[in-house]
């Protein structure tokens, strides 16, 4: 009965070192749907294709889960315990290098919506400098549970809830026209996690979904981030006629 | 006592594998009021995926009676809503293929199947533009579900991308985010 009531009290609680292990246990995507409306036609004038500097502060290598609080009430009749812990996303849940997606994705905006063609630094009218200054998403993942028992009776629950989690993005971009910087910007961009209808059976289902809602709140800011740069541009050259394009 | 239990047992059994093996439960045809209504009275949307058609032809018949080409696919997407789907198959076995949009309905008819493959070899062949949002969507499934192995979602997502252009009603395109949205939690 010891053993039971050891195993119970044990069973329900979810270790970091198990939380860890499933969040690095598989990589996802950051693609995502471009919903900005075609340029229906580009000016003659040339924007390069991004220069990045890529900044991967706040992105540790791998997903680490660190144990914040960790409460236990053993009242023999009545035992309940709660743990938070605070997970930070790592590279390992992206299936791309994010700096390669993070070109490839402002170009495709660029090419999309930018009232302006393309072309290499060297050929263009204009050069974008664009520096990815941190990107970061951390949330909480808590599991709790209690166990009561009774001398004809037991019963026990447990529950983890995860998220939701805050991801980050700090973005600067400098427009250069002939070595002088014509416009500049920096954004900022926070986008939650978004919780999945779905009813879970097992923990290892919850971590997995976690992991993908953390990669999709990154993707909603890369989003976000290519978007406004290109229709900043796209203003600053229909509202400086003299400065933007022939 | 014995016998009945086994016979509930044995009918329950069977009913099972039945429905398992026979059509295809992954897509659901469903008219455009009818989404909305799903959306205004928030029910799921994400994990059930919807393939969002014109609004229901009551003429069961219409299929038959008409040779308005697009009055042709809504009567098939009519029959296939009433469940007939065996007399569609009975039409395309009959049709013209020289006619386009019999090609958009061997598609619709193929995906709701579960062959993708051949569904997405007769909707490359539809080149109307009436329905061209339904094509699209249809094709990009079709990928889905031939790319299933595919770890990057990026193939797919630009499929998708080719739908969402393709209109500018807001319920046809949230349908396509919640398609991504699908395929990223699977």
């Amino acid at each position: 009965m010891l053993l039971f009531f050891a195993s119970a009290l044990f069973a329900g609680c979810t270790s970091t070192a198990r939380i860890s292990k499933i969040m690095n246990s598989g990589s996802y995507s950051l693609g995502y749907l471009h919903d900005q409306p075609v340029a229906v036609s580009k000016k003659t004038g040339k924007v390069s294709y991004p220069l990045l500097s890529f900044n991967a502060q706040g992105l540790p290598d791998t997903t680490v889960v660190i144990k914040v609080k960790n409460v236990v009430v053993p009242l023999l009749v009545v035992n309940w315990w709660k743990s938070e812990n605070k997970c930070i996303q790592g590279l390992t849940m992206y299936n791309e290098a994010p700096e390669n997606f993070f070109v490839s994705a402002l170009t495709e905006e660029m090419e999309r919506s930018g009232d302006f063609s393309l072309a290499e630094a060297d050929s263009a009218d204009y050069q974008l400098h664009v520096n990815v200054d941190s990107i970061s998403t951390v949330g909480p993942y808590s599991s709790s549970g209690a166990f009561v028992f009774l001398l004809f009776a037991y019963s026990y629950s447990y529950a983890d809830v995860a998220g939701p989690a805050l991801s980050t993005l700090h973005v600067s971009y400098q427009l250069k026209k002939g070595g002088m910087q014509v416009l500049a910007n920096q954004l900022e961009f926070e986008q939650f996690t978004q919780q999945i209808n779905r009813r879970y059976n097992n923990n290892k289902n919850l971590q997995n979904d976690y992991a993908i809602s953390m990669v999709e709140a990154a993707s909603f800011n890369i989003k976000k981030a290519a978007d406004q740069m290109v229709a900043e541009i796209n203003n600053f050259l229909m509202e400086n006629p003299e400065t933007g394009f022939k | 006592m014995k016998k009945i239990c086994l016979f509930l047992f044995l009918t329950i059994l069977f009913n099972t594998a039945d429905s398992q093996t026979t059509g295809n439960q992954r897509y659901f045809l469903i008219s455009e009021s009818k989404y909305s209504q799903r959306l205004n009275k928030d029910k799921d949307v994400l994990f059930k995926r919807y393939i969002i058609v014109p609004d229901e032809v009551k003429d069961k018949n219409l299929l038959f009676k008409t040779g308005n080409p697009d009055s042709l696919f809504m009567g098939a997407v009519s029959l296939l809503m009433n469940g007939k789907s065996s007399t569609v198959q009975g039409y395309l076995k009959t049709c013209n293929m020289e006619v386009p949009v019999n090609h958009l309905i061997a598609g619709l008819f193929h995906v709701l199947k579960g062959n993708f493959q051949q569904a997405d070899q007769n909707l490359a062949l539809y080149q109307g533009i009436a329905f061209l949002f339904i094509k699209n969507l249809l094709r990009a499934d079709c990928s889905a579900e031939l790319l299933q192995g595919e770890k990057d979602l990026k193939t797919i997502v630009q499929e998708y991308q080719a739908a969402l252009d393709c209109t500018e009603n807001e319920n046809y395109r949230d349908l396509i985010r919640n398609r991504i949205k699908y395929l990223r939690y699977r």
